[in-house]
């Protein structure tokens, strides 16, 4: 994943945690396994993944990595550790990671001339896509993510 | 002198999912940011488009300029490819291409046939260098391709192979739109 905002071009690394704690459908991590430079992922089982940022404010936000929009897989994406946003790697659209919502299509400027109403499109039509969000706790030490 | 040559191939999709990768300008500059940072359309008249993509060379914002036409259901011409600016040192001064592509089922209707037929318009002394243009035009179709790939074959691990359904919603943009609901919406 890279980073945007000030450090627009530089890469943020991704890093992998073993997901050891899991139990009743929450996930228990140290604190000191989150890398709060880093996007931390987190593999739950084969079918799910989540990752881990630490934000502006100090919070943790702990996400489903496949982006609402197409599905895109959001680890390869962009985050902006500036102002707590990730970039689809896939169309560009941003996500604010406090509640997991869409913020911004970068494309509708470029592509005005080409976004006309038509039958089957609305240039006007809100998009409401939202990420996928688990409540995760500081505590003690210890990072708890509710899964379920 | 003119040159030309084809580059035929299976992808490993449906047509209409094919298709839909192509019409889905939103991800050009990003999936495919190596080769188109900035996307930008200058005019627009119903199945005929002006582009312009750019790069960032050093100080200077260069790029090229040209025409693409789609005629529904799956076939995909560009032509009149110019520097941009227009005053900008580039082979496109020397040379004319023009590309069409056609998407369509394989023999067993599961795959879609990629064709594009490339003529290229060359200056006599510049024809011992057609090869190396050609290699290029088919790297770049090829890596683009694979990179589409990978983004069909994770939506249809997700969604299922072929399902479109999330380009149809009114919010969802995609280029000539309901032309390709007409021909495909139903797929």
């Amino acid at each position: 994943m890279a980073l945007f905002g000030k450090t627009r071009e530089s890469r943020a690394p991704v890093r992998t945690i073993e997901a050891g704690g899991l139990s009743d459908g929450t996930l228990t991590l140290t604190l000191a396994q989150i890398d709060p430079l880093a996007v931390n992922v987190v593999k739950v089982d084969d079918s799910r993944s989540l990752a881990i940022v630490v934000m502006p404010d100090g919070a943790y936000s702990a996400f489903n990595l496949q982006c609402p929009h197409l599905g895109a897989n959001l680890a390869d994406g962009a985050f902006c550790t500036k102002d707590g946003t990730l970039r689809c790697p896939w169309h560009g659209y941003e996500f604010e990671l406090g509640e997991g919502r869409f913020i911004r299509n970068p494309n509708v400027e470029t592509l005005a001339k080409a976004r006309v109403k038509g039958a089957n499109f609305d240039p006007d039509k809100a998009i409401d896509y939202r990420l996928r969000l688990y409540p995760a706790t500081a505590n003690g030490g210890q990072l708890v993510v509710e899964l379920n | 002198m003119r040159y030309e040559f084809s580059l035929v191939y299976d992808l490993d999709t449906t047509v209409a999912a094919a298709v839909a990768a192509y019409l889905d300008a939103e991800h050009y500059c990003y999936l495919h940011s190596k080769y188109s940072p900035a996307y930008e359309v200058i005019e627009h008249e119903d199945c005929k488009m002006l582009v312009r993509q750019t790069w960032v060379l050093g100080p200077w914002r260069v790029g090229q300029t040209y025409t693409t036409v789609y005629e529904p259901p799956a076939r995909f011409i560009a032509f009149d490819i110019n520097p941009s600016p227009r005053w900008l040192p580039s082979i496109h001064h020397l040379m004319k291409v023009r590309t069409d592509l056609r998407y369509y089922p394989n023999g067993s209707g599961d795959k879609t046939v990629s064709h594009l037929d490339v003529v290229i318009e060359i200056p006599f002394w510049l024809w011992p260098l057609r090869k190396l243009v050609r290699r290029r035009i088919e790297q770049l179709k090829v890596e683009k391709d694979a990179e589409d790939i990978e983004m069909i074959d994770r939506r249809a691990a997700i969604f299922g192979r072929g399902n479109i359904k999330a380009y149809l919603p009114e919010h969802q943009f995609l280029f000539h739109k309901d032309h390709f609901v007409k021909h495909f919406g139903e797929a």
